[in-house]
This record gives C-alpha cells, structure tokens and sequence, in this order.
C-alpha cells in the first residue's frame, strides 16, 4: 500500500495527472474525516479537505518519500485546519455557529437507529472539541480516530511528544470538567451512553 | 505525590503509555482518593465517547472538484510566466520614457544628435527654443527674488512700496467716487 503511494508519487512528479486523482480518490476519507472534525461543519470540512490536497499537489517535490505518504497529508490538513481555526476566530465567525451534520454521517454499525442515535453523539462530540483550542483539537482527533502515536503526533504538529502529552492531559482535563459542570449540550448525555 | 500528577497518569493510561507499576500505584491511590476516582470515571466515559468512530463521507464528486482546483491552479501557473515577463517589459518600457528626455538633454546627447543632417536641424532648432525659454523663465524668476528679497530686508523701501500701493489705491477710490457723483448730478440736472 505504501510502496503504490510512493509509485504515484513519482508518476505525477513525471507529469501524470491521474496519478494525483488516484491519490484523492484512496486518502479522500482520511482527509475529509480529520477536516470533519477540526472544523465540525461539513460544506467548510469539504472546502478546506479540497485545499489540503491542492496544498500537496502544490508542495509535491517536498514530500519525502521515506515517509509515510498519509501521514505526510494529514499533517499538511491538520496545519491547514488549525491555521483556518485562528484565522476564523479573528473574524466575526465566532465559536458558537450552529453545527450541522452531515447528511452522508454514516455509522459503521449501519442500523438506521443506531445511525439516528451516532449522529446525536457525533453532534456531541463536535460540541466537546468546539471547547478545545485548535493545537488541542488535533492532537485529540489524531489520537482517537487515526490512533496516532505521540511521537507520529508530535511530527506531523511539528512539537515534541512531551508537548503533546500535557495537550492530551490538558485536553481531557478540559473535557472531564465541561462535563462536570454539564456547559457543552448533549455532552452529559453521550458519556452517560457511553 | 500531588493531585495533578495521578491526573496526568489517568490521561496516560488511557493512552496505554502507563508502565504497570505506575498503573498500581494509580488505583491504589485512587481507592483512598473518591476526586481521582471521580476524574477517572468522567475521562473513562470521554474516551469511550472519543474511541466510538463515526466515519463521515466525502461527497461523491469529491475528488473530481480536487482535480478541477488542480487545473485552475496550473492554468494559473502557465500564465504566471507571461504576466511577470509583461509587467517587467511594462515598468522597463515606463522607466525608459521618464528616462528618455532627461538623459537627451541633460547629459547632452542633443549635441551628438545635432550632428545628423536633418534630424540635427530639428533637435538644434528644439534645443534652442528650448534653451531661450528656459533663459526668460529664469530671468524673470530672479527679478522676482531679488525685488522679493529687497523687499524683505530694506524697510526704507517696503515702507515706500507700501505708501504707494496705499496711495494708489486711495486715488482710484476718489476717482471712481467722483465720477459716480457727477453722472448722478447730470441726471438729476436733466430730469430737471
Ligand atoms: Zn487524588
């Protein structure tokens, strides 16, 4: 799998363009999820997944092909998504815009209650990473939905894996107590089904 | 040992970094203690909410609207060339022009000029337009300054100036008053 990254790497640095869409089609879902996540909106998740891979097609001659040609992309989409989280605080698009989910949100279970039940904890969750800042953010979404390493972590945050142990700490910290006080909605509710 | 440190041996147990006997040390403390036993639970909670993946999906055009950014950009960079080597041929062509006349006659390549027959003629003949009006300008500049200047520092002479001005002004009035009169008189004389 690896080893088919790098070969269309090296096509498209030849000039082969379906090469590059071969490399969308097979880490569309990867990139899509994590811009999911950060950005907890699914129109802006889309756009900002879009720049991301134009940002690789772009910086291409810079990968490194010793490297993992995923982790390579998630890096440069957590960067980009943290960067549009700052950027997006600074305008009048506050934290509190209303999060819609998505409508292809499809649960791997794939009962339709089940999936009914997965988008209101996923509203949830989106509510409880909404309260972190954006550094805090991806290193949680890494750890739990790519199960990154810390040290995998701290490369593609471009900090140390110290650094990225008190994120994690700070970040569940955070958390336990918003759930505490009961501030995120629907946040008491998911853990207790959890 | 403090709250803060059990708390963060919570978070790296469930990161799985936890050696084993820091993981006994751990819950013995949390048998005595009910607020790590408490954070324990709520972080528990939290990553089973975490670790419960939801995968989203991609639109399904996804990666032909990629690739439709992609050509936009590169259509963008075949002109990125022409548009720099344009604006570079622009600004030269402008340089060129402010530089043109200055370089003409102040470094005196007129006079090299002038030596062609025909052109010569035409450029002597500018030149010398050129250079009597640059003469008047200059001289009636420094009649100015100097009448400015006498100006400024003989009072004798500003206070002469200013009687006169004074005087002719006054002069006008009366005029100007004396002839309004006698038309006046000469129509009342006529209406008579
Ligand atoms: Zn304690």
């Amino acid at each position: 799998m690896e080893r088919e990254d790098q070969e269309l790497v090296a096509l498209l640095l030849g000039g082969d363009q379906q090469a590059f869409a071969e490399l969308v089609e097979r880490h569309q879902r990867a990139v899509y999820n994590l811009t999911y996540r950060m950005l907890g909106e699914s129109r802006e998740a889309e756009d900002a997944a879009q720049e991301a891979f134009l940002r690789a097609y772009q910086h291409i001659d810079r990968y490194d092909p010793e490297r993992s040609f995923k982790t390579w992309l998630l890096s440069i989409t957590s960067n980009y998504c943290i960067d549009r989280i700052r950027k997006r605080r600074l305008t009048w698009l506050s934290l509190d815009e209303p999060l819609t989910p998505h409508p292809a949100l499809n649960s791997q279970e794939g009962k339709p209650e089940e999936e009914a039940l997965g988008n209101e904890r996923d509203a949830a969750v989106h509510a409880m990473l909404n309260q972190l800042a954006p550094d805090y953010r991806a290193a949680v979404i890494l750890r739990y939905w790519y199960d990154m390493s810390y040290l995998e972590i701290a490369e593609m945050l471009d900090t140390t894996e110290s650094a990225i142990k008190s994120r994690l700490f700070r970040a569940r910290q955070m958390l336990a107590e918003e759930a505490r006080t009961g501030h995120v909605p629907g946040m008491a509710v998911a853990m207790e089904g959890a | 040992m403090a709250h803060d440190s059990y708390l963060l041996m919570i978070s790296q147990s469930f990161d799985e970094i936890l050696p084993e006997e820091d993981q006994e040390v751990l819950f013995d403390h949390m048998r005595s203690c009910a607020m790590c036993a408490a954070t324990w639970t709520r972080m528990n909670a939290l990553d089973r909410v975490l670790s419960a993946q939801i995968e989203v999906m991609p639109p399904l055009d996804f990666t032909a609207s990629v690739m439709m950014r992609v050509s936009t950009y590169q259509e963008r960079r075949k002109w990125y060339p022409w548009m720099v080597a344009t604006l570079i041929v622009l600004s030269l062509l402008a340089g060129i022009s402010l530089l043109a006349p200055t370089l003409f006659f102040s470094l005196g390549l007129y006079r090299t000029a002038a030596t062609w027959p025909a052109v010569g003629r035409a450029v002597a003949a500018v030149a010398v337009g050129f250079a009597d009006l640059v003469r008047v300008a200059s001289f009636l500049m420094d009649a100015l300054l100097d009448w400015l200047s006498l100006l400024s520092h003989d009072p004798v002479t500003l206070g002469v100036v200013v009687a006169a001005l004074v005087s002719v002004s006054t002069y006008i009035g009366l005029r100007e008053t004396l002839k309004a009169t006698s038309t006046s008189e000469a129509f009342s004389q006529q209406s008579a």
